[in-house]
This record gives C-alpha cells, sequence and structure tokens, in this order.
C-alpha cells in the first residue's frame, strides 16, 4: 500500500487534468458550434451562386470543358485538411492513413502543421503548408484555392486537384473523404452537392420576372468566371467541415479524457480511504500493544 | 416602385435593404446604373465601389470581384468580399494600401514564398479597391 500523502498528491494531479480536459471539452464545443453556424451563414451564398448558374445554364443550354489542360501526366494535386494541434483523437491519424493508401504520383498542399510534418516525413512532395484560424474567414481559403488553381495552371502536369478532409458525419464519426474540386468538367455536380449539403429543394424562390434575361458581357464569358467562384465557395464550405470535424473529434476526446479522470480519483480516493483507516488501525494496534506491554511490565 | 438590394458574400448576407432608389455597379463593361423597372440582367462586377441610394442617403460599399443579377427589381450582388467604405477611415486605408505594396516589393526583392507572395498581393488589392470607392463617395 503506497503513502497517503502519495495518492493524495496523485488525486490533486488527476483532477487537474480532469478540470483543464473538461475545459477543453467545452471549448472545443462552443468552436464546432461556430463553424457550423458560419455554414449555414453562407446559404445565402450558395444559393445565390447556384440559382445564378443555372439562369445561364438554361440560355445557352451546355456547359463548358475543363479549364485545366489534361496534357501529359495527370498527377493528382491533393489539398489536405489536418489540423495544427494534436489532442484531437484518432483524427489525423485516420487521414494519414488515407495518404499511405495513395499510389499514384500525387503532390500535396497540407492545411495544419500536422500534415504537413507527416507528408514530409514519408517524402512525399508538399507544395506548400498553410494554416487556418479557429474561425474560418473566407479570404484564408481564397489564399488557398488561388495558389492551387494557379500551380495546376503553371505546372501543367496536374490532372486533377481534390481535397482529402474528414467528413463531418455526427460528433462521433468523423471520416476521411476525397472531393474532387477541379477540373470541373461539370458544375451540375457541384451543384448536386450543394442541394444536398443545404438540403435545398428542386424550385428556388425566385423574383417574378417574365422579361427575357440580359447577360453582359456575354453568357459565355459570365460561364467561364463561374468555376472559380465554385472551386472557392466549395473549398470554403470543407474547410468549415473540417473545422467542425476537428473540433468535435477534439470534444469528443476530451470528454473521455475528463471521464477517464473522474473514474481515476474515484478510485483513487477509495485508495487513499482504504490506506487512511490502515494507518489509523496500525496506529490503535501500537497503543493497544505498547499498554499491554506496560501492563505486563508492572 | 422601390428597389430592393442585397449585397450576398459567403460570410452572408452582409448588407440588405427593401427600399432603395437607385444603385451603381461597377460591372466589367462600365458601371452602370440600376432603376426600377430595368430588364433581367446578369452581368459580371469588377472590383470596385457600389454605390447605393435609398431615403435621401447615398452609400458606398466596396466589394471584390463578383456577379450581379437584377431580376424583378430586386438587385442581387455576389462577391466575395464586401465591405462599407462609410465607416472607413481613409487615412487608415492608405497606410494599409503602403504597408501591402511595400511588403510585395520587399517580398519579390528578397524572394520569400510563391503563396505568401501571392496573400501580401491580394491584400494590396482589397486595400485599393476600398481606397478608390472611399474616394469616389467624398468626390
Amino acid at each position: 500500500m503506497k503513502g497517503m500523502r502519495e495518492i493524495r498528491n496523485r488525486i490533486k494531479a488527476v483532477k487537474g487534468t480532469g478540470q483543464i480536459t473538461h475545459a477543453m471539452e467545452l471549448v472545443a464545443a462552443s468552436k464546432m458550434r461556430k463553424a457550423q453556424q458560419s455554414a449555414e451563414n453562407g446559404r445565402a451564398y450558395a444559393t445565390l451562386l447556384m440559382d445564378m448558374t443555372e439562369t445561364v445554364m438554361e440560355k445557352i443550354g451546355t456547359m463548358m470543358s475543363s479549364k485545366i489542360s489534361k496534357t501529359g501526366t495527370s498527377k493528382r494535386l491533393i489539398i489536405v485538411f489536418s489540423t495544427d494541434k494534436g489532442l484531437c483523437g484518432p483524427l489525423n491519424t485516420n487521414l494519414f492513413k488515407t495518404i499511405c493508401e495513395i499510389d499514384e504520383p500525387a503532390e500535396f498542399i497540407a492545411i495544419g502543421a500536422r500534415a504537413a510534418r507527416f507528408i514530409a516525413r514519408l517524402g512525399k512532395t508538399l507544395k506548400a503548408q498553410f494554416s487556418l484560424s479557429d474561425h474560418v474567414n473566407f479570404s484564408e481559403v481564397r489564399k488557398i484555392a488561388d495558389f492551387a488553381m494557379k500551380l495546376a495552371k503553371e505546372q501543367g502536369d496536374i490532372g486533377s486537384i481534390e481535397v482529402l478532409y474528414p467528413l463531418f458525419i455526427n460528433t462521433l464519426k468523423q471520416e476521411p473523404t476525397f472531393v474532387k474540386i477541379a477540373p470541373v468538367d461539370d458544375l451540375e455536380e457541384f451543384i448536386q452537392r450543394l442541394r444536398k449539403t443545404y438540403k435545398l429543394d428542386k424550385t428556388l424562390e425566385r423574383p417574378e420576372d417574365s422579361r427575357e434575361f440580359v447577360f453582359e458581357p456575354s453568357p459565355k464569358e459570365i460561364l467561364d468566371e463561374l468555376p472559380s467562384f465554385y472551386i472557392k465557395q466549395a473549398l470554403y464550405h470543407i474547410a468549415l467541415d473540417a473545422k467542425a470535424s476537428e473540433h468535435s473529434a477534439r470534444m469528443v476526446a476530451m470528454k473521455s479524457a475528463s471521464d477517464n479522470a473522474d473514474a481515476l480519483v474515484k478510485t483513487l480516493t477509495i485508495e487513499y480511504n482504504k490506506a487512511r483507516q490502515e494507518a489509523i488501525t496500525t496506529e490503535i494496534l501500537e497503543l493497544a500493544a505498547a499498554s499491554q506491554a506496560m501492563d505486563n511490565n508492572s | 416602385m422601390a428597389l430592393s438590394l442585397e449585397i450576398v458574400t459567403p460570410d452572408g448576407i452582409v448588407w440588405h435593404n427593401n427600399d432603395v432608389d437607385s444603385v451603381v455597379l461597377p460591372a466589367s463593361n462600365g458601371e452602370i446604373e440600376i432603376l426600377s423597372g430595368h430588364v433581367p440582367l446578369i452581368t459580371i462586377l469588377e472590383a470596385g465601389a457600389v454605390g447605393v441610394k435609398y431615403s435621401g442617403k447615398e452609400e458606398n460599399i466596396a466589394i471584390d470581384k463578383g456577379y450581379a443579377r437584377i431580376m424583378g427589381d430586386v438587385v442581387s450582388v455576389l462577391t466575395e468580399a464586401a465591405i462599407n467604405v462609410d465607416t472607413l477611415n481613409i487615412n487608415d486605408i492608405e497606410k494599409a494600401k503602403q504597408d501591402a505594396l511595400k511588403a510585395v516589393e520587399e517580398g519579390k526583392k528578397n524572394k520569400i514564398s510563391e503563396e505568401e507572395l501571392e496573400r501580401l498581393q491580394s491584400v494590396a488589392r482589397f486595400t485599393i479597391a476600398q481606397m478608390l470607392a472611399k474616394a469616389k463617395r467624398k468626390s
């Protein structure tokens, strides 16, 4: 049996850790809600973008071809959304497992320090590393999208831009998921995805106007510009989703840590009480033995 | 009949008013002024200022590149960033612009990483758009 003081110190330490993990759990929960709220705020933008695209598409009928040329080998440019900090359960590890499974030639852009370190250690080509603040701004994401698109254009041997991120399924479950964001062969794909994420019905509410639409400078030019808006919107949404995943993963990890700390404190308290009782018993025994010895002597 | 104007960015609807007299848009073919009863139109917008007149007041909102849709007296502006320039101080923007441009120059000289340069350039671009919008309001 350990000494009482030792056990008392351990209880104190475990309680302190439990308090910290509990605080982190609450912080993660609030950050997760914020990320989800931002995603909801983007609804108006997504709806308008989609509605405009459909109006233009109705006018000219077909969609245009992809912007990125498909000459030469088709390398994949993969943007990996990881976290800057750890303590978020198996979130990053699951992502890294998926990275390890990629056999084809690929280049990476890492979001978050964790992925950057891992990719560098694997010896794969890391093109850039970005980090996102907890409250993701659109401008932060735009920077990444612009960089990726520019890189793809300059290098010429990149066949597709993909995103690997932890898809938020629910608070307990996040799954590494690939999403192709470029080349944009068909905006329809993006529109379908948007409809799904925002749960929009087939018909959108539009202001009443039956007159013929005018397009300036021309429907074609408008349509040519659209993919980059879609790519950025999609990336922004993914970033928010990844953040929500990160925070919920952290929340769950911290919750189990707090629970664990509580359980540990309970066991330790029992152990402490036992030690205390034992100490008292020993003392009484000693006293009794001493007095008996004195009685015997007299 | 009055127009309604909404400016939509990924962060939400940043400006909304249902009782607007006229809207000036920085379209790619030059500035256009929208009044009530305008034909349905979709146009590309350049980075610049959206001028709004409503109930005797005039306001300018700096926007980045985007689109505008006019449909049944509803003007919807879709852009990636928007900011109300009337709440900005011109000196602050001027300073921000100088800082941004200086950072870009220094970056070019010292050969900083490409993505950093990219970021600086976008900062510079947006501050200049803000300045233009503000200056326009003064004139």
